[in-house]
């Protein structure tokens, strides 16, 4: 399987930040994962790693909620150049109505429940990339 | 007829007249001019004066009769004119001409003129040729037997001595009885008709023998008449005709048909003679009549003299006799008149049976209309029969002593025709006597004393009445003074300007026990109501009379000691009393109101404490819909914030079961720890799912109802069932036809009718195979839908926890033990209703019912 170039993780929560990496990065999705703990450290990073970077992520992984700036400012600040659009999956563990209502107009390719598994990686891969796990790494 | 001849030098007598005649007559106009000519030039003729115009020339030149001026300065431009006559009259030729003229008043008018030099005269004739209306009015010589045919005039032209007819007008022809070819060129009188001739020759016998003209009126001739008819008139111009000469060529004759007109005026001559006649026979009788009336005034003169002196002589022997009887007659009348003139009834009875035999007009008054004289009291006045008065009148008369009555009470009838009237009468009835002194009648009189006796009768009832009015006012004085008495109104009448007790009720005495009152001002027997301004109002209501009402006024009575009793509540009235408009005191009412107004008092408190209770109860409402808002919020935020941990300690756990080797998983109780954690784990998700369906039951208000297709609904879920049915072996039975559509929010109808057919489906029985059944039945306000399964079943105690939160009845199946606690709470929200029917190892009926 073509392994993705990186996995940019958003989450204030380090511990999912690492088991997401770890889910990862032993799956053998991606070689990087880039971490921030908002938004706003969301956006300095897809600046750093930008289109012409070795390390342009593939797809981003959003929490919804986060201090400092949340996921859905981050979408509304995303939607702004020169910013090119990866691949965006919202990562949650309950949505909210108000919060589905406002991220309707706002380029996010899916929803998906946490925590992570490999079936829900594997889905992902295969919707939003074409591709898919070895099946040594589904048994 | 006799021949023409050639006229006589001079006139004869009788032909000027005849001239004059002729000229005034005359349709055609005839102008005598004579010539005038230039000064020193004799033999140059210039112009023509007239002599006169007879009133046809006149008329027709619009000239007097003898013009002044001169023919050209009447006609200054009409030199064609004066040439024709200069040239007529220098030729010595008769001429014609045709002149156009334009008078100063009048038509203008054309004019043919016929002009004849007579000796140093000239002659000229004018007849009308029609107005100058242009070159067609002109008429041609041509056009003259058209002129003639049209004639109205009987016309003919004769030639010759021996009279040939050269033309004829047709109304002559008629004349005639002959035709134009008959008479045309031939001897008139031989060419005619015997009658005819016979008849024109008696009309022209008058023509003169001379040849002069002949002009006859309403000459009677039967010419033209049918034999036996009256004659007709006509009048007649006979025109001899000469030539330049003066030698005679012929005679013009013209008759006038003027029969009607004579006989016209013939009959009104003999009409008016015939009145005449009649008017004369009138003045005949008349004169008669007045000859008669003369004679009869002279016969009434006479007779009415012998009436005078027979007057006279009878009035001196009526003098003589009335002088004679005078003496006698003044003794009579002066008796008769006292016994007519006296006020007093009198009559006079006569004999036993009370014959009437004198009565005055004061006695027949009260019986009017009634012949009394002469007959029996009892025939004549029978009303009197049933009266005391009769028994006495008989009485007297049969022992012979008079009678008295005062004030005797009659019923009798002055009017007549009315009901009988109550009178009374002063009377005395007396005996008459005869020589021999025994009674032989009755002498009665009777004065009619009614107005003093009605009078006596008023002022006594008068007296009774004010005598009755006196007690029934002392009564009510009575009557008041009870009520005053007893009224549980305090009622006092304070007297004169210090206003002292003059009256007070014992309600009134009741207010201050113990008190004197009477005869002490206010402020002396109750001090207290000075300090609470009581003293000061009725002071102001007696100076002012302005009635004051005090409502609801607060006052504290003091007991002797001066302890104040309870304070009371009342209702208050000073007014003014007055007698004559005076002022004199001051009435007092008043009514203690205390109960009413504390009753009220008491009802407003309740009232204010229920608008405090609701004032708690609305900010306790507030504070729960806060909390409910709160709690909402806790619920998103619990199972938000308890989710992540939980699945990254799940997660972490995964890592750990990972990274341990092998032998170390197996080793001690390290298997059973890592299995105790993750079924610690899945109990916390599991309450946290519970906390989220909640989360989202708090929503449930928000969504609006709508028309929901109901068989397209339960045919989607059964699709999504599909698999789980299958599983089951179950057979769901769907019959929806009486409602295709039910109005509720679509999720939550979806949610309903799936939690329904889900626990149908987990609560089986798995001793036969499953049968569910959906129907739908449309109800009066509402529609009803029943899942009716043959599962397992319910105990009734289990019935009674069914819809509890948290409650799972069984545990051989997965659940959060919220489905049917939604599934109500969905359906309490829409004000409808879910209830069960159970029977355990039977099945349950779930009803839903959701209003209109």
């Amino acid at each position: 399987m073509q392994k993705l170039t990186s996995i940019l993780l958003v989450d204030d929560d380090p511990t999912t930040n690492f088991l997401h990496e770890q889910l990862l990065l032993s799956l053998g999705v991606t070689e990087t994962c880039l971490v921030a703990e908002n938004g706003a450290e969301a956006l300095t990073l897809l600046a750093d790693y930008s289109e012409t970077s070795d390390l342009c992520p593939d797809l981003v992984l959003l929490d919804v909620h986060m201090p400092v700036m949340d996921g859905i400012d981050f979408l509304e600040a995303y939607l702004q150049p020169p910013y090119p659009p990866p691949v965006v999956i919202v990562l949650t563990t309950s949505v909210h109505a108000r919060d589905q209502a406002r991220m309707a107009s706002l380029p996010v390719a899916d929803w998906v429940n946490k925590p992570l598994t490999r079936a829900k990686v594997n889905d992902i891969l295969r919707q939003h990339f074409q591709r898919q796990l070895p099946a040594e790494q589904l048994a | 007829m006799p021949a023409p001849t050639t006229p006589p030098p001079t006139a004869q007598p009788g032909f000027d007249e005849l001239l004059e005649t002729l000229l005034a007559a005359s349709d055609t106009g005839l102008a005598h001019l004579k010539p005038v000519y230039a000064a020193g030039q004799p033999e140059e003729l210039v112009d023509f004066t007239y002599e006169r115009l007879n009133p046809a020339a006149q008329r027709l030149l619009g000239l007097p009769a003898h013009p002044q001026a001169s023919y050209r300065a009447q006609a200054p431009a009409d030199a064609a004119g004066l040439a024709f006559l200069r040239e007529t009259f220098l030729s010595g030729q008769a001429g014609h001409h045709t002149l156009a003229g334009h008078p100063a008043a009048g038509q203008p008018y054309t004019l043919r003129v016929a002009a004849q030099r007579v000796g140093p005269h000239l002659v000229a004739s004018f007849a009308s040729a029609g107005p100058a209306a242009g070159a067609a009015a002109h008429l041609l010589p041509s056009e003259w037997p058209s002129l003639l045919a049209q004639a109205p005039v009987a016309i003919t032209v004769l030639r010759g001595p021996q009279h040939l007819v050269e033309l004829a007008s047709p109304a002559m022809y008629a004349l005639w009885h002959t035709t134009r070819e008959q008479m045309v060129g031939r001897p008139l009188l031989a060419a005619l008709p015997p009658a005819a001739s016979h008849e024109l020759a008696l009309l022209l016998q008058a023509v003169p023998a001379t040849g002069a003209p002949y002009l006859g009126r309403e000459v009677p001739s039967g010419l033209g008449r049918p034999a036996g008819q009256a004659p007709g008139y006509f009048d007649v111009v006979y025109q001899p005709l000469h030539n330049a000469q003066g030698q005679p060529t012929g005679a013009v004759l013209v008759l006038t048909d003027v029969s009607e007109q004579v006989r016209g005026r013939l009959c009104t001559q003999h009409l008016n003679q015939e009145l005449r006649r009649v008017n004369e026979q009138l003045h005949a009788a008349n004169e008669e009549l007045r000859a008669n009336n003369q004679t009869l005034a002279d016969t009434q003169l006479l007779l009415r003299q012998l009436n005078q002196e027979l007057e006279a002589r009878v009035a001196q022997g009526v003098r003589e006799a009335l002088a004679a009887e005078a003496e006698a007659e003044r003794q009579q009348r002066q008796l008769a008149r006292f016994f007519q003139q006296s006020p007093a009834a009198i009559c006079v009875l006569d004999g036993p049976d009370l014959v009437y035999e004198l009565v005055n007009p004061g006695y027949q008054q009260f019986f009017p209309g009634r012949v009394l004289v002469g007959r029996p009291l009892r025939e004549a006045a029978p009303e009197l029969l049933a009266q005391p008065t009769y028994e006495w009148l008989r009485q007297v008369y049969e022992t012979g002593t008079s009678h008295e009555g005062h004030e005797v009470r009659l019923l009798v009838n002055p009017t007549g025709d009315a009901l009988p009237q109550e009178r009374y009468f002063n009377c005395v009835y007396q005996p008459r006597h005869d020589e021999q002194g025994r009674t032989d009648g009755v002498l009665a009189f009777a004065l009619d004393v009614t107005a003093q006796v009605l009078a006596q009768q008023r002022v006594e009832a008068l007296q009774a009445e004010a005598q009755a009015e006196a007690a029934r006012r002392a009564q009510e004085r009575e009557t008041s003074y009870q009520v005053f008495e007893q009224t549980p109104a305090a009622v006092a009448l304070m007297w004169g300007p210090e206003q002292r007790f003059e009256y007070a009720n014992p309600a009134f005495g009741q207010l201050f026990p113990g008190r004197a009152l009477r005869h002490r001002t206010l402020a002396e027997a109750v001090p207290e109501a000075v300090a609470q301004g009581l003293v000061a109002r009725l002071d102001q209501v007696y100076r002012t009379g302005e009635t004051f009402v005090g409502t609801e006024v607060q006052f504290t009575p003091q007991l002797p000691d001066g302890q104040p009793l309870r304070t009371g509540f009342y209702n208050l009235t000073y007014q003014a009393y007055r007698e004559n408009d005076r002022i004199l005191g001051v009435l007092v009412f008043c009514y203690e109101v205390t109960e009413q107004v504390r009753a009220r008092q008491a009802m407003q408190n309740s009232a204010q404490q229920a608008l405090d209770l609701a004032q708690d109860l609305r900010t306790t409402n507030e504070q729960l819909r806060r909390t409910n808002v709160d709690l909402d919020n806790f619920i998103y935020t619990a199972s938000h914030d308890l989710k992540a941990p939980i699945a990254n300690i799940e997660g972490l756990l995964l890592l750990l079961r990972e990274q341990l080797p092998a032998e170390a998983r197996q080793a001690g109780l390290v298997p059973r720890v890592l299995g105790m954690m993750q079924g610690a784990i899945e109990r916390f998700q599991l309450t946290i799912a519970q906390l989220t369906d909640l989360a989202k039951l708090q929503q449930a208000h928000t969504q609006p109802a709508e028309e929901v297709n109901l068989p397209a609904l339960v045919e989607a879920v059964r699709l999504d069932l599909a698999a789980l049915l299958d599983e089951a072996h179950a057979e769901l039975r769907v019959s929806l036809d009486s409602c295709a559509t039910i109005s509720f929010a679509p999720q939550h109808l979806r949610s309903i009718i799936y939690n329904l057919l889900t626990n149908a489906i987990k609560y089986r029985s798995p001793h036969r195979p499953l049968a569910i059944d959906l129907r739908c039945l449309a109800q009066p306000g509402s529609t009803v839908l029943e899942v009716q399964d043959n599962g397992l079943g319910l105990t009734a105690d289990q019935q009674g926890k069914l819809f509890g939160m948290f409650r799972r009845l069984h545990d051989h199946v997965p659940g959060s033990g919220m489905g049917l606690y939604m599934v109500k709470r969905i359906v309490e929200n829409a004000g409808g209703t879910i209830v069960v029917h159970s029977q355990l190892d039977e099945g349950s009926t779930f009803t839903v019912s959701f209003p209109n």
